[in-house]
């Protein structure tokens, strides 16, 4: 697209996720086309790594942006999840409106369902892929994107996974 | 060379059970073991809690003992490296069987169901795969954002041009 004469670099924030997520996110980070003005979004406790520049092939210079974890387990009870869900919300907001993405895409993490709402309502395009963890039981955050229809484009990464959302597509995997 | 690995988990009973089969000489001592934050510190083997380059570490090694987590097993299989992965079926939905069973069922890892099999899963010869990496999902996500910019910037100026009736 040409803007003042100029080709405009197209703005995409990308969730990175802790352990398995990261891993997902790292191997579609590694196909990133060198024209993409890149912000990562991450919940990994491990951020502090990120600042350091390890192992993220991010080409070029990206911004990074800190989302609370929003995996819920058996132990944590619902004013847990809600009080994250606001919070994740919250800080959603605030990346969309400093970074003003075109598009946003989340990889399996959980905190896919407020971010990519909250991309949604500021008009950006939103990419979901389903972890690789997932074969042939859906997973609540599936469940929830596919529902509610926050992902413009929802891919799975086997085959037999296109069974468990409406509107899920499998090209393979990214690794 | 055996190299043991719980990735960014922890997984004692694993850690644990590979030290107990190298006191008893059933497996060498040969073994490197990555643990993690686990709190069982081996006596038989050689361990360190992480690696800056896991990958490359692993690429190292015969074989591979580690859990199913898909960022470990996919890793290996990229490398070539073959590998029995034992279930953590203390995560989510025990997740990891499910992924473990479908890996077995397409012949690319041996599986390990309970950590009281390990030495007879070991005794088993190394499977080796092929695994090729298709490219072809990475490239449509950026292809289908990039799209997707065009849209949405067009959409955004729009909405500009249109509050802005001057111009």
């Amino acid at each position: 697209l040409e803007l003042n004469g100029k080709a405009a670099a197209p703005r995409v924030l990308v969730l990175v996720g802790g352990g398995g997520y990261y891993f997902e996110a790292q191997c579609l980070l590694g196909e990133m086309p060198s024209d993409v003005d890149l912000a990562i979004a991450t919940n990994d406790p491990c951020y502090e790594h990120f600042l350091a520049g390890n192992g993220m092939p991010t080409r070029g210079p990206a911004r990074f942006f800190r989302l609370c974890e929003q995996r819920s387990t058996n132990h944590s009870g619902l004013h847990v999840t809600a009080y994250r869900l606001i919070k994740s919300l919250i800080q959603s907001f605030g990346m969309m409106k400093r970074f003003k993405p075109d598009v946003v895409i989340g990889v399996g993490d959980p905190s896919s369902v407020p971010l990519l709402a909250v991309a949604r309502l500021f008009g950006a395009g939103t990419i979901y892929i389903e972890t690789l963890a997932r074969v042939h039981k859906a997973s609540n955050t599936g469940r929830i994107i596919s529902r509610l229809r926050l992902a413009d484009k929802f891919y799975v990464q086997w085959p037999q996974a296109v069974e468990m959302y409406r509107q899920a597509e499998y090209l393979g995997r990214v690794s | 060379m055996i190299f043991v690995t719980v990735g960014s988990m922890r997984f004692d009973a694993l850690i644990q059970t590979v030290d107990e089969l190298a006191g008893q000489g059933q497996i060498g001592t040969d073994v490197m073991a990555q643990i993690g934050n686990g709190s069982y510190v081996p006596r038989n083997i050689k361990y360190q809690r992480y690696f800056d380059d896991l990958q490359g570490e692993m690429a190292k090694y015969d074989l591979v003992i580690c859990h199913g987590g898909i960022g470990t097993t996919f890793q290996l299989l990229r490398i070539g490296v073959p590998f029995v992965a034992v279930p953590n079926r203390a995560l989510q939905d025990d997740h990891q069987s499910i992924v473990l069973e479908e890996m077995v069922r397409l012949g690319w890892c041996r599986a390990c169901w309970h950590l009281e099999d390990l030495a007879a899963t070991l005794r088993q010869p190394p499977l080796r795969v092929d695994y090729r990496y298709d490219p072809a999902l990475n490239r449509t996500v950026w292809q289908y954002a990039l799209s997707a910019v065009g849209q949405t910037q067009a959409r955004q100026m729009a909405a500009r041009s249109a509050g802005d009736p001057g111009r």
